[in-house]
């Protein structure tokens, strides 16, 4: 049993934190433009900033269970069926992405906007006030919140697996489903727990201190 | 000839505003801020700006730093007309404004050592460069040793003073001060305006501080403009705005100053209006050398009154003495009176802080 387990808990690893890297790299970016495009923010815009919030919220608002049934075949159709690993991790990562955005933004709209106005008063260019007051005062929040979205993806990919991608979710189809083999389901259910308590370990060091008073 | 004349007079200037106004629309209501505002403020001088709470002071600031836009007027400052730059120019301008908000601003991700480099990483300086440049000014400021410490672990003093540093730290040709010794007590106060003075003589800023104590601009200003409600109720040197204040707004200013330093027991038999058996009590203030004549004493023999002096003292102003007398005077109602309009004819400016009883 415990190789079996090992094997997929490394696919589900692999899965997990490289769909949770393609997230940070997709969801930080668009976290940053919302912040700046709000009707308050450094560049409103209120047409794309409109455009981006609807589809977030869209996104949020479907099960992850739907949301996977449809990418999973969207993104095998899209890839070629040979690439099973990454149109999970890709699917994985469109399901996540959303809600990163989410804590992103929050996290970027916590920092007082007079720090924001004394780093024009000093006469930084938008990038600098961005790259040396915003991200850096948020950085707390915006971890917690990718520490979060981890642990969405963690279960995300369990879902994957049953879905017919490998990794944990798949043994727990095939053997703690089909054959009902209870140390199966405990193994992975004590796995899972184990994981989800490492990345709340994590999240322990971005918490410490709530800078801004709140 | 003339031409030239002015344009010499407009480059003297640090910062001249003609009837700014700032109006600011929420769903709900409009809110004026600023009403006509116009000033004139000197390359080196330091300026006060007097006013409560909400008379718009911060408003007024924020206009001059540049982070907020007026809805009308017209705006100078460090010797550049403002409307019509480009924003690179105004970043340029930005840049030799540093603006000391209240209560300071940190960022509570960096230590006070880095907080204070801020404005000179913004420029694109290199860390070495920051840390030499830095040096001297941290001395002088007594930060040497906290420059680690983290602003959340720091006293209001520790980040008031840090506060100062950053503005400073790019060596700016207008500060601008919001406030600054709010919440201070007495000692930090002292060392505070004492600081503020070294460094200007050091680095030769113009100074605009706004403040609702009257105190701290007595320490630091020649000049002073009164804020209410959003305008200017006057302007002119504090010597003459503490001799002879016009509008209301100022001689509250000074009254409350002055019951400040009332002995305690007065001030509570203190009444706010006049009746039987109660006599006025009377600050009597005058410039140091407008008193030519022995007018209290002519007075006094004239209408038959007697008079008590609890407080008299000089003050002392940016170079000028204002003498300050608090003082009791009894008699008949109608004689007071004209005792009292006889003295204000004589260059004295009288301000009737309250009525006592009268002791036997």
């Amino acid at each position: 049993m415990f190789p079996l387990l090992l094997d997929s808990l490394e696919e589900t690893l692999f899965m997990m934190l490289s769909a949770g890297l393609l997230t940070f790299l997709l969801g930080l970016p668009i976290g940053i433009l919302m912040a700046a495009t709000r009707p308050k923010g450094m560049h409103p815009s209120p047409m794309l900033y409109k455009a981006i919030n609807f589809t977030i919220e869209l996104a949020c608002s479907i099960p992850y269970l739907i949301l996977m049934i449809a990418l999973i075949p969207l993104m095998r159709h899209l890839l070629g069926p040979d690439k099973g690993a990454l149109v999970t991790i890709l699917s994985l990562s469109l399901a996540a992405t959303p809600f990163f955005v989410q804590t992103t933004t929050k996290a970027l709209l916590r920092v007082p906007r007079a720090l924001i106005e004394m780093g024009i008063s000093m006469g930084g260019k938008p990038l600098q006030i961005l790259v040396k007051i915003l991200l850096p005062e948020a950085l707390p929040l915006i971890m917690q919140g990718f520490l979060r979205t981890l642990t969405h993806l963690l279960g995300f990919s369990v879902i994957a697996g049953a879905l017919g991608a490998g990794g944990l979710g798949k043994l727990a189809i095939e053997r703690g489903y089909y054959q009902f083999d209870l140390n199966y389901v405990v193994g992975i259910t004590v796995v899972l727990i184990l994981m989800l308590q490492a990345i709340q370990f994590c999240m322990r060091f971005f918490i410490t201190e709530d800078i801004h008073g709140h | 000839m003339k031409v030239s004349h002015s344009e010499a007079n407009v480059k003297n200037m640090a910062i001249v505003l003609k009837g700014i106004e700032k109006v600011y629309h929420s769903p709900r209501q409009v809110t004026c801020a600023l009403k006509n505002v116009s000033l004139k403020i000197e390359e080196g001088e330091s300026f006060g700006i007097l006013g409560s709470k909400k008379s718009g002071k911060t408003t007024l600031l924020r206009c001059i730093n540049l982070v907020e836009t007026p809805t009308s007027g017209s705006l100078t400052v460090a010797s550049t007309p403002i409307t019509g730059q480009s924003s690179k120019n105004l970043d340029n301008i930005r840049r030799s404004l540093s603006y000391m908000m209240h209560p300071p601003l940190f960022m509570n991700t960096r230590t006070l050592y880095e907080n204070i480099a801020l404005p000179l990483e913004m420029t694109g300086k290199k860390p070495m460069f920051i840390r030499e440049s830095l040096n001297s000014l941290l001395t002088a400021l007594n930060l040497q040793d906290w420059a680690n410490v983290y602003p959340y672990q720091a006293s209001l003093f520790l980040k008031q003073r840090a506060s100062f540093a950053r503005a400073l730290s790019t060596h700016p040709k207008i500060l601008l001060c919001d406030d600054p010794t709010a919440g201070m007590d007495h000692k930090s106060l002292t060392l505070f305006l004492q600081m503020l003075q070294e460094m200007q003589e050091r680095y030769k800023f113009t100074l605009i501080i706004a403040t609702d104590e009257l105190e701290v601009i007595k320490a630091l200003c020649k000049r002073m403009g009164v804020l209410h409600h959003g305008q200017i109720a006057e302007q002119g040197t504090v010597a003459n705005l503490l001799a002879t204040p016009q509008s209301a707004v100022t001689k509250e200013f000074i009254k409350t100053a002055a019951r400040g330093e009332m002995p305690a027991n007065l001030r509570r038999r203190l009444k706010a209006t006049p009746g039987e058996n109660l006599y006025p009590i009377l600050r009597l203030s005058f410039l140091g050398s407008s008193l030519q004549e022995p007018a209290l004493t002519e007075v006094i023999r004239n209408f038959g009154l007697s008079i008590n002096i609890l407080q008299a003292h000089l003050e002392t102003l940016v170079n000028q003495t204002l003498g300050v007398m608090v003082m009791e005077m009894r008699g008949e109602h109608e004689p007071v009176h004209q005792a009292i309009r006889l003295l204000e004819e004589k260059g004295l400016n009288i301000e009737v802080l309250g009525y006592v009883p009268a002791t036997t």
